[in-house]
């Protein structure tokens, strides 16, 4: 239970769904997840990635076994607005999340609750409306807003509180490619930057490509773990339903045509960069 | 005469939200354009763009308050007619999962057809087709809350309810957005069965460039409320640099073009599938060895 890190020993999670029926939504998991460290987490409708990630910040608890953020015990209910502090979430449905009739408010909030000074406030609010180009809209009510929107909202006020574990419960679904883009590169200055820990949740496996780990769920087990090259690469990554992105595609497409390009490539830019030594 | 008659038609269409406030926002400025029978058009932009706030129009939910819409040749300023526009156009909602309210799975996929006043027979199949289109059993599922559902599910559901009205024009708000990788495929691959054997005429919204580029007849870009761009797939991805300054993208095969292409290398940028550029960087690579 070393500090600096979330551990999952042994949990399974299973949820009523009826009188005498219960679902398994996670089966017997262990996992470490280090401080500084950028994970992917995908898997099919169903599998317990929500699950997985409502257990980490304490919203929900194991049925059994234990979660551990920096060795506190997410049981210990007396420490959950430490775990809190230390563990930000996107949800999946940002309207679950905003809190006040007021953009900037929103944001504002984390900071705020964590004690952050004034400036400190304005400053983290100022930049995370930037990054997620709400600036324009700060003074407008989140309900209002479009659903791309409303998920940059909810995106601006995790970001704001620099939590040491930032937990994204597939922020990407609803924004437009530029988004996706400001997105990711903001989570890896923030990884990189100030050793915060990404979780990012995704059914498009373009965001998690730069991830240093990516994990697949299938049916509440773990049942792939690597490098995001190695997960594409894998034949059970494809016969579970699951197809890499386009560029890993194009390489393998063309590997079996006898052009023996590096099979390392995985992103656009290192194909480009690829082709142009040639 | 019917044939080229467009299903649906947008004609200087303006739409101001909080008019008169000072959150008063323009969220349509001045839209035409026609939507033919049996096209699958796409209508993409970034977020806040005015997307929704179009494709309300369709079914009625928003009355144009400035310019006119057509939709299967009637006028929907028409309270009267615009009521009944649900039989015809089936819209998915954006995040539709929130109108869930049924007690089961099968009571909420039901409540369409129902209301429609179908015989029971006939509601049992349409709501096991439409269940089944989105990858879900009706025995596993058909009895559970929908709010026991994970979030991906729950879209399902909610996807299959309009399904089940079997609509001549189908309108998609974002439809995949939290589908599984599977399940974006299938329900695309039978959105794709309707038109070839329903003639059934599909309005999809998607902030995916690669589904664009490869199902959609026409693409029209909003900005701001306004029509940006508008043609085939291959036509308007060819414009990598304002699709950019639009914060929008090209589907990926095209950006490795573009790129390419700005590295000195004699390839075509009009591309829009893995196999296109395949055949690109084949001759590259061949030239090379
Ligand atoms: N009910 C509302 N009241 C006030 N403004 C609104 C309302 N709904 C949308 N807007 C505003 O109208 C504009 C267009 O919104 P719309 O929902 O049509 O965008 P969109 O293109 O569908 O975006 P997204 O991709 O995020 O779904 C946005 O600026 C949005 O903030
Ligand atoms: N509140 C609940 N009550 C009962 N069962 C639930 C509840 N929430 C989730 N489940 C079930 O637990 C399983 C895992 O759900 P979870 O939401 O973790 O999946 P997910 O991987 O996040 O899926 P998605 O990609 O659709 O968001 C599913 O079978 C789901 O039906
Ligand atoms: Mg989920
Ligand atoms: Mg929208």
């Amino acid at each position: 239970m070393a500090a600096g890190s979330i551990e999952l020993i042994n949990v399974t999670k299973e949820y009523a769904t009826g009188r005498s029926h219960k679902k398994c939504a996670l089966d017997n998991i262990t996992l470490t997840i280090n401080q500084g460290e950028f994970v992917g987490l995908v898997g099919m409708n169903g599998s317990g990635k929500s699950t997985l990630a409502r257990l980490i910040n304490g919203l929900i608890l194991p049925t059994a076994g234990k979660v551990f953020v920096n060795g506190i015990d997410t049981a210990d209910r007396k420490s959950i607005i430490e775990i809190r502090r230390h563990v930000g979430m996107v949800f999946q449905n940002p309207d679950n999340q905003i809190v006040s009739p007021i953009v900037e408010e929103d944001v504002a909030f984390g900071p705020e609750n964590l004690g952050c000074y004034a400036d400190e406030v304005k400053e983290r609010i100022d930049w995370a409306l930037q990054a997620t180009g709400m600036d324009e809209l700060r003074h407008h009510a989140p309900y209002l807003l479009s659903g791309g929107q409303k998920q940059k909202v909810a995106i601006a006020a995790a970001l704001s509180m620099r939590p040491d574990y930032l937990i994204l419960d597939e922020p990407t679904s609803m924004l437009d490619p530029g988004g996706k883009y400001d997105l990711i590169e903001n989570l890896k200055m923030l990884n990189e930057k100030y050793g915060i820990t990404v979780m990012l949740i995704s059914h498009h496996m373009e965001d998690v490509v730069h991830a240093d780990r990516l994990i697949v769920l299938d049916q509440g087990q773990i049942y792939l773990e690597g490098t995001p090259r190695e997960v594409f690469s894998s034949e059970n990554f494809f016969s579970a339903g699951f197809k890499p992105p386009g560029i890993v595609q194009l390489v393998s497409n063309l590997r079996k045509r006898g052009h023996m390009i590096d099979e390392n490539i995985i992103t656009v830019q290192q194909m480009v960069e690829y082709i142009c030594r040639l | 005469m019917t044939n080229v008659a467009p299903v649906i038609k947008v004609e200087n269409l303006t739409h101001v939200y909080s008019p008169g406030t000072p959150f008063q926002v323009v969220s349509l400025d001045g839209i035409s354009l026609e939507i033919m029978k049996g096209e699958l058009f796409a209508l993409v932009g970034s977020a806040g763009s005015g997307k929704t706030t179009l494709v309300q129009h369709f079914n009625g939910i928003i009355a144009p308050a400035k310019g006119k819409v057509w939709v299967c040749g009637v006028d929907v300023s028409d309270k009267n007619k615009r009521r009944d526009l649900w039989r015809k156009v089936g819209l998915v909602f954006q995040r539709p999962e929130q109108q869930l309210f049924e007690e089961t799975v099968f009571d909420d996929v039901a409540f369409g057809p129902r209301n429609m006043g179908l015989g029971k027979d006939e509601v049992l199949g349409r709501v096991k087709e439409a269940l089944q289109v989105v990858g879900l059993k009706i025995d596993e599922i058909g009895t559970i809350s929908p709010f026991r559902l994970s979030g991906g599910m729950r879209r399902r559901v909610a996807i299959a309810g309009v399904l089940a009205l079997r609509p001549d024009v189908l309108v998609l708000d974002e439809p995949a957005a939290g589908l599984d990788p599977r399940g974006r495929r299938q329900l695309m691959d039978h959105v794709e069965n309707f038109r070839y054997e329903r003639g059934v005429t599909v309005v999809l919204v998607t902030h995916s460039m690669e589904e664009v580029a490869l199902r959609a007849d026409r693409v029209a870009v909003l900005h701001k409320g306004r029509l940006a761009m508008g043609g085939t797939p291959r036509e308007v991805f060819n414009r990598v640099v304002e699709l950019r300054a639009l914060g929008l993208d090209v589907p990926a095969p095209a950006g490795l073009m573009h790129k390419l292409r700005a590295a000195g290398r004699r390839v075509r940028t009009d591309v829009l599938t893995i196999d296109e550029a395949r055949e690109e960087i084949a001759m590259i690579l061949g030239e090379g060895s």
